[in-house]
């Protein structure tokens, strides 16, 4: 047996590596046998709504060089208007979610006024807004607005959880140490939040994608992946629309993945993994 | 950082470099500048009007009774009526669709030539109530009030009395009509949004494949009944929200015209509506393809490109409705040249406004563009 091959095998007989190549190799087997059953399934069946995989493949990739026929828009410009929308709605909730959480994970007082109008809101899904943020906010902020009721409502409550999740014996210790309420506040609670704040941004990025049809079925400027979706889906273009679901997969596993890499990064270097 | 986590941080970045790039380049590449090109949003027919005073859009192409609406509030100028620029076009269809729940066998056959005769019948009451403005004219403009109003949006006597001047309301499918059909499909085939047309070589075959006129004469033929035929299976009806050009459906559902009952109750027929419908695609995607429908009232142009795209095998039976629609501006926009770099609220792409907005906009030397691209 040659070096190198001595070196891959030894490589390989790591637990953390083998574990880790398994977990690929499987999830590639996985991938391939889900398309293998839809193709035998889209062709069993023969039905419009059920067009093949390869038929969707043509399709989606011929988004990104032809314009759509109603939207006049190819897929990257989709892309670009979907994202920007995404983005906004992201970064307002964070900007709204992180600090609420905070104060009403920290403060007794603030929780009790805020929580019940938390609870009223929160089982309403994003979709029920959709009309009314249109009219209301117009073709901007409406859809915006829609993907920040998405993003909002899982990430309060994952810093809510995470401070009340620290260690008691960290609060009393710092107060011990002649730590004040707001030393206690930012040295101890907020820092022992971040990674929980890091599990909400994760879990909030994928409802966030999974809202973008929702917001952009009724109208949009400029176009959109979940427009394309829904207008396809309208005029029967299904191929099309599965390349649009496609598309909204692949945002939805590059931005979530991007964030669980930091999230895990952020967690071993604080020692929380 | 080991050097393999090093490597996938280095992947990582160089494909959102490539990503962003190429993001960048579709998104910054203009093509010329073309100062003839108006824009669409898609809204709803019925917050056109409010569209228009927000100032979301400029111009609004919808159905009637909100084009007369908009115009009769002051809030909209009129550009063109759709009889303008495709006189005596065909509009709203009945179309029917046979499956498992509900088989093509000669009950129900029957059953939906008698739904046929009891539009008829209806169509008849208003084409002649409407142009005599005899005692049931009040009446007659009441109904349409209240079937095209919401809380928000109320809907007087007087504009469905101005609705009505340019709505027509027809039956009988004539060459010309079917020659409309072809018409859409082919506009539909030029924009590449037909798919096929139906496994059939052309839109004329395709059409003709389509219509099926014989329940026409069977409904002719058809006697009112004393008895329900269908009293346990009711024929489920499908119609759009709001829509006066379906208005034949709404007088042939009063009760107080037709001596306590329905129309359609007096021709032997236990009929439901599970829902109104806010757009054609919908009723067709919706309604049909689910089989939660039977017979429905929708525009023609959606039945024909949704047919060809999802196999959705509604057959054409009657005709319901001209005319009917509307291309307006908003309180400073006085023709149509004026909204160019604008933008105008359509139903979306698949409706007739959608259509006729794309063919004027063609007419008229101008290009049709989603808004913001």
């Amino acid at each position: 047996m040659s070096a190198r091959s001595t070196s891959y095998l030894a490589w390989f007989k790591n637990p953390k590596n083998k574990d880790r190549v398994l977990t690929y190799v499987f999830g590639l087997v996985a991938i391939a046998g889900f398309l293998i059953v839809w193709a035998v399934a889209a062709d069993f069946l023969n039905i419009v709504y059920l067009p093949g995989p390869y038929e969707v493949f043509k399709a989606f990739i011929a988004s990104f060089s032809t314009p759509d026929p109603s939207m006049g828009t190819t897929m990257w410009q989709n892309i670009w208007a979907s994202l920007q929308r995404f983005l906004y709605g992201f970064i307002i909730a964070f900007l709204v979610a992180v600090p609420l959480g905070l104060l009403m994970g920290f403060s007794k007082g603030f929780e009790r006024i805020a929580k019940p109008i938390v609870e009223i809101f929160r089982p309403i899904p994003p979709i029920a807004w959709v009309s009314l943020f249109l009219v209301a906010l117009g073709l901007f902020w409406g859809p915006i607005v829609v993907i920040f009721i998405g993003v909002f409502f899982p990430l309060l409550s994952n810093v809510i959880f995470g401070v009340k999740s620290v260690d008691k014996y960290l609060i009393d210790a710092a107060k011990t140490l002649g730590a004040k309420r707001l030393q206690v506040f930012t040295k101890v609670i907020f820092p022992s939040t971040v990674p929980y704040i890091m599990t909400g941004i994760t879990i909030g990025l994928g409802i966030g994608w999974m809202c973008i049809v929702a917001a952009e079925m009724v109208s949009v400027v400029g176009g959109g992946v979940g427009y394309y979706i829904y207008i396809n889906g309208q005029i029967g273009r299904f191929a099309d629309m599965y390349g649009g679901m496609v598309m909204i997969a692949i945002l939805g596993i590059a931005t979530v993945g991007a964030s669980r890499f930091a999230e895990n990064r952020l967690a071993a270097r604080m020692g929380m993994k | 950082m080991e050097k393999k986590q090093r490597n996938i941080v280095i992947a990582i970045v160089v494909v959102a470099i490539v990503i962003i790039a190429g993001i960048g380049v579709a998104v910054l590449y203009k093509p010329s500048n073309n100062s003839k090109t108006i824009y669409w949003i898609t809204v709803a027919p019925i917050n056109q009007e409010a569209v228009l005073k927000a100032g979301t859009a400029q111009g609004a192409v919808g159905w009637e009774p909100y084009s007369s609406a908009a115009l009769l509030d002051g809030n909209a100028n009129l550009l063109t009526w759709s009889e303008d620029v495709w006189p005596n076009h065909p509009c709203c269809v009945l179309a029917v669709k046979y499956d498992s729940h509900f088989p093509d066998n000669a009950t129900n056959e029957d059953l939906i030539a008698r739904i046929v005769r009891a539009n008829m019948d209806a169509s008849n009451w208003l084409i002649q109530t409407a142009a005599t403005h005899d005692q049931n004219y009040t009446a007659l403009l009441q109904m349409g009030a209240k079937f095209s109003s919401t809380p928000s949006f109320p809907i007087s006597q007087a504009m469905v009395a101005d609705a009505l001047n340019h709505t027509g309301y027809s039956n009988d499918i004539t060459p010309q009509v079917k020659g409309w059909f072809v018409n859409f499909t082919n506009m539909f085939a030029s924009l590449n949004q037909l798919n096929s047309f139906g496994g059939y070589s052309n839109a004329s075959n395709y059409v003709n494949a389509m219509i099926n006129t014989t329940y026409l004469q069977k409904a002719l033929l058809v006697q009112p009944s004393n008895t329900i035929l269908n009293p346990k299976q009711a024929v489920n009806v499908g119609y759009l929200n709001g829509d006066l050009h379906q208005f034949a459906r709404v007088i042939a559902m009063n009760k107080t015209l037709w001596g306590g009952k329905t129309l359609f109750e007096k021709y032997g027929v236990n009929i439901t509506s599970p829902a109104a419908f806010a757009g054609g695609a919908a009723e067709m995607n919706s309604g049909f393809a689910l089989g939660i429908i039977n017979i429905g009232y929708l525009g023609a142009p959606p039945a024909l490109l949704l047919r060809a795209n999802s196999n959705i095998l509604v057959q054409i039976v009657s005709l319901v409705n001209t005319e009917g629609s509307a291309i307006l501006g908003d309180k400073a926009i006085t023709s149509f040249d004026q909204l160019v770099g604008q933008t105008v609220a359509t139903p979306g792409p698949g409706s007739i406004q959608h259509l006729l907005l794309s063919y004027y906009c063609q007419q008229k030397g101008y290009t049709l563009k989603l808004k913001g691209t």
